[in-house]
């Protein structure tokens, strides 16, 4: 349940806030990017492969084309975000639909759609993900649905299981009793009830996609029109000896901003399953 | 010592609080002999259950700091004894029998490996012996079939099947002094009546002490020859049951009795006499007398001073201002 | 007049890896407008089966449930149009409520699924409800888990007395609550009787609770109904041997009370694989040939009501034989 008590816990939580403030950090950062860069991050503007302090302009250097790698990393953290966010959208509303079918419904439809679940989860996330891209091409939107296809059953699996609980409750038979029909019991009545694990997995989700999302852009895979943190780190891919800074600074981009879903992540878990922290 | 009138376990002043507006136990005292027993009696909160756990050291964590008073068993002071001479005492020399026998039992183990565990784990006894005694225990719990019983897993048993088998767990040390917290509330009627007729039977058999913990007046009539009555966190009233049950004293064990359905509406239009109101959260205690805020009989006394518990220790005992005479 | 709830030899029966369940076999039952009906039975015996057939939330195996005289059935639009005549109150009062809805919307939620009237009407309908339960209107904004046992069980009565419905189904609704809180809600449950003419169904394990609310108390026993009779008569003058244990087990029996009647052992038989003929053959100290072979059934010849046993009779005037390896040990 999400009320003042939780919130007041959460506000109280030191891993937890501390997770807030970097994400808050990094949300700002995205937000004011055309404020800090209004030229964009495409403009060249001066020799590649710079190191930071080699040329004046360029705070952090040059990435392996003479762009400014820090307003590189800086337009870099709209993409990571809002690739995040959207698959976690997607993937929420996928599992969330499947799960509470699954769960409510039980018997073959259970079967038939943990089948389908399973058969989802057992080929490698990344690999598909590649697949995804490789072959119906390369674009952000192509990048979101193929991390989301791969991230929805675990949402599903945390939604199933809570419906299974829920669904033989005595308030979900009054239900059944007063004349409520499935469909609005299982959305006005059970769902409200299951938004602990959601949350906690989104969480976890905008996390993985943009790690994932690093990585197809690292191996070329990405939206080519779209400056992000792994093509950035991809770039440098080739210059690794010599030019480490642009592998490692948006590497550190990704790692704080990791770290803060995870830390916030794991600060609602405790805050909303407050009972299961204290066995 | 003369053991044979010395309690076997006193109680005296236990307190347990949370903190210091939350007094969860106060001022609780009682003793048991050998071969006696003793019903704590009281509805949800009332902190009967606190009690029995603080007398095994099993009191939840945030509560142990808030602990004091004396609990002597065979003159030891439980409250002051180390975790070994506890781990001592518990399960062996004092068994415990609780309400959820499912979640007491080990799902993955059978009957006979969770019964010699207990056996072996208190060194009471050498493998090539468990068995037997398991068999003994089955029998003296009085159920059908014991070998074949032997094999069988928790889940596979019935309600009172499995509150036998922890009966048997208890007995297993041959412990002087057993704490059952709601044994049968959890069982059908029937099913209720066959276990109390066996703890009825061994305590006989092996001269125990029994603290029965229960919200039943008609079990506590039934097992017991003393009890406590326990109401927001205090002893209200106190002696032999008899006594108590026949002319209640306080006004709470009166509307208590008088709650309990009896005879037919539908034929005499007679209402239940129900307690109005709430029992207070402990935060919520109010000064004086705990009863006074639902009491007929209170008056301004009652509402600002707590009144005293009074009586002879091993009569009648009562706390309260204007307890019932008639 | 046709009985406002009437099963027709209603039978249930589910497919368990270890075979058929039987939980409800050929039950005959008819409830009049305005009666109380207590259902006494332990665990297994099939009354809460029954009561969600009564309900409209289990269909049954075979056999029919009617409800004024038409039958009830399972689906969204039946249940619909059942749910402004039949109510049930569960047990377990906090599971009952939607935890994340205030109490004002728990009980109008009937009104609001059946789009009956609009918001200050619907309000209005609320407001009457929490009086005639006894809350007060500073409870409407609060959470089930904000109210104690007997004020949610309170709730649980007002949002089944919404659609005004002329049965409602007690499901051992005062079972978890201690003793002075089961005074009130019993108090309230009778007086709301009176007052509304509802008919009850009252469900529970407990004999003295169910001889205070009831007109007429059935029996039930491994899916069968073993007496049904007047409360009164049931009470004072037992018929079948299984319900004389059943009050014999009561606490609230003096103990001379106890000595003198039979104690069983074990525990019932399974549903699944019922003995053959009586299901109370196997503990019961009167138990004959017959009993093995014959299905006893419910009849009242020559006896104050009726009962499912081939040696009432005998019983009653004692005249049966009782086997004493069945009397209680003498503790």
């Amino acid at each position: 349940m999400i009320d003042a008590g939780t919130l007041r816990r959460f506000l109280k939580h030191p891993s937890g806030m501390f997770g807030t403030a970097l994400l808050v950090l990094v949300v700002l950062v995205a937000l004011f990017a055309g404020i800090y860069a209004p030229q964009g991050p495409w403009p060249i503007i001066g020799r590649p492969l710079q190191w930071p302090g080699q040329i004046p302009a360029a705070l952090l250097g040059t990435d392996h084309l003479g762009r400014d790698l820090l307003v590189d990393v800086v337009y870099g953290t709209r993409a990571s975000l809002f690739v995040g966010v959207a698959v976690a959208v997607f993937s929420i509303v996928l599992g969330t639909v499947i799960g509470a079918m699954a769960g409510y419904y039980g018997r073959w439809v259970d079967d038939a759609l943990m089948r389908f679940t399973d058969a989802v989860q057992t080929v490698p996330s990344f690999l598909a993900a590649m697949v995804i891209v490789g072959v119906i091409g390369q674009s952000l939107v192509t990048v979101i649905c193929a991390i989301a296809i791969v991230s929805w059953p675990m949402v599903a699996r945390l939604v199933r299981a809570d419906f299974l609980r829920l669904k033989s409750q005595d308030f979900i038979l009054a239900c059944r009793i007063m004349g409520m029909g499935d469909m609005q019991i299982i959305f006005t009545q059970i769902l409200p009830n299951c938004l602990s694990p959601i949350i906690v997995a989104a969480s976890v989700i905008v996390a993985s996609a943009i790690i994932v999302e690093a990585g197809l852009s690292f191996l070329g895979l990405g939206d080519p029109n779209v400056i992000s943190w792994g093509s950035i780190i991809g770039g440098g891919r080739a210059a690794l000896r010599t030019a480490w800074h642009i592998t490692l600074i948006p590497a550190v981009a990704v790692v704080i901003t990791v770290l803060s879903l995870n830390l916030i992540g794991d600060a609602l878990n405790d805050v909303l399953n407050p009972h299961l922290k204290h066995r | 010592m003369d053991t044979a009138t010395e309690p076997l376990l006193e109680i005296s002043n236990l307190r347990i609080e949370l903190d210091e507006r939350s007094q969860l136990v106060e001022d609780v005292s009682f003793r048991l002999q050998r071969g006696e027993t003793l019903a704590i009696v009281g509805e949800s909160g009332c902190g009967k259950s606190l009690t029995s756990l603080a007398i095994v050291g099993l009191l939840p964590e945030a509560l142990v700091d808030g602990v004091s008073g004396t609990i002597l068993f065979e003159q030891t002071d439980l409250l002051a004894a180390s975790e070994k001479t506890l781990r001592n005492v518990r399960g062996k020399q004092i068994a415990m029998v609780f309400q959820d026998a499912l979640s007491a039992l080990n799902p993955l183990m059978t009957v006979e490996q969770q019964i010699e565990e207990g056996l072996m784990a208190h060194g009471a006894i050498a493998k090539d012996k468990a068995r037997e005694r398991v068999l003994e225990l089955l029998k003296m719990v009085r159920i059908p079939d014991p070998v074949a019983r032997l094999s069988s897993y928790p889940h596979e048993l019935s309600g009172g099947m499995r509150q036998r088998i922890l009966i048997a767990m208890a007995m297993a040390c041959e412990p002087k002094l057993i704490l059952a917290d709601e044994p049968t509330t959890a069982l059908d009627t029937t099913v209720q009546a066959q276990i109390l007729d066996v703890i009825k039977s061994i305590q006989k058999r092996a001269n125990l002490g029994l603290i029965l913990v229960t919200h039943d007046l008609g079990v506590a009539r039934y097992m017991a020859r003393r009890m406590v009555v326990m109401y927001a966190g205090s002893v209200v009233e106190a002696g032999l049951v008899d006594d108590i049950l026949n002319a209640p004293k306080h006004p709470y064990t009166a509307g208590l009795m008088q709650a309990r359905p009896h005879g037919s509406f539908r034929r005499d239009g007679h209402l239940l006499r129900d307690i109005q109101g709430l029992v207070p959260a402990p935060r919520n205690r109010p000064r004086g007398c705990q009863f006074s805020p639902r009491c007929d009989r209170a008056t301004e006394r009652c509402r600002a001073e707590m009144p005293p518990l009074v009586g002879p220790k091993t009569e009648h005992q009562i706390r309260c201002f204007h307890p019932i005479t008639e | 007049m046709p009985a406002l709830l009437k099963l027709n030899d209603v039978s249930v029966s589910y497919q368990t890896p270890r075979g058929e369940l039987k939980a409800v076999q050929h039950v005959d039952l008819a409830i009049e407008a305005g009666e109380t009906l207590g259902l006494v039975g332990e665990s297994g015996c099939g009354k809460s089966t029954l009561a969600r057939c009564v309900v409209g939330l289990n269909h049954p195996t075979s056999g029919e449930v009617l409800v004024d005289n038409l039958p009830l059935g399972t689906k969204l639009d039946e249940r619909r149009k059942s749910a402004s005549k039949v109510q049930m109150v569960f047990q377990n009062a906090l599971s009952s409520l939607n935890p994340r809805l205030v109490i004002e919307k728990i009980i109008e939620q009937p009104l609001v699924v059946h789009k009956i009237g609009n918001r200050s009407e619907r309000k209005a309908r609320v407001l009457q409800l929490i009086d005639q339960v006894g809350l007060g209107r500073h409870h409407l904004d609060k959470y089930p888990h904000e109210l104690s046992g007997g004020q949610r069980q309170r709730v649980s009565i007002a949002r089944a007395l919404t659609l005004r419905p002329k049965l409602l189904v007690c499901d051992e609704a005062v079972s978890a609550l201690d003793v002075s809180v089961q005074a009130q809600v019993l108090n309230l449950l009778v007086t709301l009787q009176r007052e509304t003419r509802i008919a009850i169904l009252f469900i529970s394990h407990d004999l003295s609770v169910v001889r205070f609310v009831s007109d007429r108390i059935a029996v039930m026993y491994l899916g069968r109904i073993v007496e049904i009779g007047p409360a009164e008569s049931l009470w004072n003058d037992t018929l079948h041997p299984y319900t004389s244990v059943l009050l014999a087990s009561n606490p609230d029996r003096t103990p001379d009370e106890i000595e003198t009647t039979p104690r069983i052992d074990g525990d019932p038989p399974s549903p699944i694989n019922p003995p053959s003929g009586c299901a109370f053959r196997t503990r019961c100290p009167y138990a004959r040939q017959v009993c093995t072979d014959v299905i006893p059934v419910l009849s009242s010849d020559e006896l104050p009501h009726a009962v499912a046993c081939h040696f009432a009779s005998e019983i009653r005037s004692g005249k049966a034989v009782n086997r004493s390896e069945f009397s209680r040990e003498v503790v």
